[in-house]
């Protein structure tokens, strides 16, 4: 049986920083490396919710997907993205991932930065307070965002 | 895991650095000829060095035509800085090729551990400690210095003989093991199956994960067995499991993806059972199927930062490249055939000096990202 119909899933970052928050990601989960399936960058949010059709959820039902955005500081973005057709029929099998800082909260005073040049080094409790409850990612079954946040630490947004 | 590479008037390479940065792994990245295989061609020397084939004038060494700009005029120089178990090795040659000689011949040769000298060379003279003996200046005295198992230069040498260098050639794999093969694998993995039987034979616990590996990619795969066929001779052949039944196939056989996937399967396996492993994978996204490549890619990287190993490859593909990031990618940048390879530079840097915020594929499908101004 070929591997796509197995349970597995594909990542489709929205851009090259969302990419590299998705090999953070997919670091962090070995046992499952070849079970997930890194697409191109799509370009923007809205090229990302583009691609969700040609993945034929209904025809592979072992195929779950990430989305991961960036919500560049607009908190109804996900909410947004949730009510979309394509998406919100497979609600129970696609998974948001979206970056996301609220403006009370910007870096540089209230961040824990260590070299302003350098990958931030984030404080999971305070990224854990600093994310509105709503935008925490859905992906309760791989682990907590977060913790998922952390991975990617090439994102600029963190 | 290496720290730091210095190569002087080697090929394109003039006093070239490499610093491995926060993460050991890397991607080498540049467009042909810009260096990249010149390193891992430095790194098959030192190998070769380690193992025993000392001489340097070998055609599959060090010729004339390996001199960089400066011709024969002046040195070719390798540095290389390793830490092994919290200890800094320092091991550096220096090949001359005077005007009258007819081969390559060492001008000076040394290896420090934390600063404390192992030994030191000036042309024939080597001295290890208080005692000084004369060599010939055409061989390194590194694979000839006698030393206890857990002397700084045997563990050094063990750890540059067992550095995993491939540019596989998959046609180029034998199916069947051969008692004249050595017992390293060669640069384009001709001897890989003798080589994985040597290396079961030493650590027969990799079979069940170098098992486990294929499945992953290949889901009707079973096992595989050498089977004998002569007296000094065994081939390798793949079971596969179809409707309860079993067929097997001999490794030959296999398509070159599959043979490829075969040899990262023992690659894995190695750097899964072992600490501070070192592999340097020239291409390794040839001949595999590209819906494969990034979760194979994915899954060397997890193994290799999960057990101290060290990995860098060298790729064009933008599968394997997304699988490395901005800061562990490295671009090698050159002008043209008569400029010598500019220093290298990670994405982060590139996009931060070029104030760079597009997409990665778009900058290299376009070139842009070579451009080195």
């Amino acid at each position: 049986m070929p591997n796509r119909h197995k349970w597995h899933i594909v990542v489709v970052p929205e851009d090259d920083a969302t990419r590299q928050l998705g090999n953070g990601l997919s670091n962090a989960f070995p046992a499952i490396a070849t079970r997930i399936k890194f697409l191109r960058e799509a370009g923007g949010w809205t090229d990302a919710v583009a691609t969700i059709k040609d993945l034929e959820l209904d025809k592979y039902p072992n195929r779950r997907v990430l989305l991961i955005i960036d919500l560049d500081q607009d908190d109804t973005r996900l909410k947004f993205i949730r009510s979309q057709p394509e998406i919100s029929k497979f609600n129970n099998r696609i998974f948001i991932l979206g970056s996301f800082i609220a403006a009370e909260y910007a870096p540089p005073e209230n961040f824990p930065v260590t070299e302003p040049d350098k990958p931030r080094i984030v404080d999971r409790n305070r990224v854990r307070a600093a994310l509105p409850p709503h935008c925490m990612p859905a992906i309760a079954d791989f682990a907590t965002g977060p913790e998922i946040l952390e991975s990617g630490r090439s994102h600029e947004n963190i | 895991m290496i720290k730091r590479m210095y190569v002087d008037n080697f090929r394109c390479l003039t006093n070239f650095e490499f610093k491995v940065g926060e993460d050991k792994n890397a991607l080498f990245l540049g467009e042909n000829g810009a260096g990249k295989s010149s390193l891992l061609k430095i790194l098959s020397i030192l190998k070769k060095i380690a193992r025993g084939n000392n001489g340097l004038a070998d055609k599959d060494k060090l010729t004339k035509q390996d001199y960089g700009f400066a011709g024969t005029k002046k040195p070719i120089v390798f540095e290389i800085d390793i830490e092994i178990s919290q200890r800094l090795f320092t091991y550096g040659i220096w090949i001359d090729y005077p005007e009258t000689f007819f081969k390559p011949r060492i001008k000076k040769e040394q290896l420090f551990v934390d600063g404390k000298a192992c030994f030191t060379r000036n042309l024939a003279d080597i001295s290890v400690g208080k005692a000084v003996f004369s060599l010939d200046w055409h061989i390194a005295a590194l694979p000839i210095i006698q030393a206890h198992p857990s002397d700084p230069v045997n563990i050094f040498r063990d750890w540059l003989k067992n550095m995993l260098l491939m540019a596989p050639v998959p046609a180029q794999i034998k199916g069947e093991t051969d008692d004249n093969d050595d017992v390293a694998l060669d640069f384009c993995a001709s001897n890989f199956v003798s080589w994985l039987s040597s290396i079961l034979g030493q650590y027969p616990h990799l079979y069940g994960n170098i098992a486990q590996y294929i499945k992953e990619f290949l889901p009707d795969f079973g096992h595989f067995i050498f089977f004998d066929v002569g007296k000094d001779s065994r081939e390798l052949k793949l079971i596969f499991e179809k409707n309860g039944g079993d067929f097997s196939i001999p490794f030959e056989k296999l398509s070159d993806g599959e043979k490829l996937l075969f040899l990262s399967g023992a690659v894995f396996a190695i750097a899964q059972s072992r600490k501070n492993v070192f592999c340097f994978w020239d291409e390794p996204n040839n001949y595999i199927s590209v819906s494969l490549l990034d979760g194979f890619i994915r899954k060397m990287l997890n193994c290799f930062k999960q057990n101290d190993g060290q990995l860098w490859v060298v790729s064009h593909n933008i599968e394997i490249i997304s699988g490395f990031n901005d800061d562990n990618s490295w671009i090698f940048h050159r002008n043209g055939h008569t400029d010598a390879t500019l220093p290298l530079q990670t994405i982060a840097e590139f996009r931060k000096t070029k104030n760079f915020t597009g997409s990665l594929a778009t900058a290299l499908l376009t070139g842009d990202i070579y451009d080195a101004e």
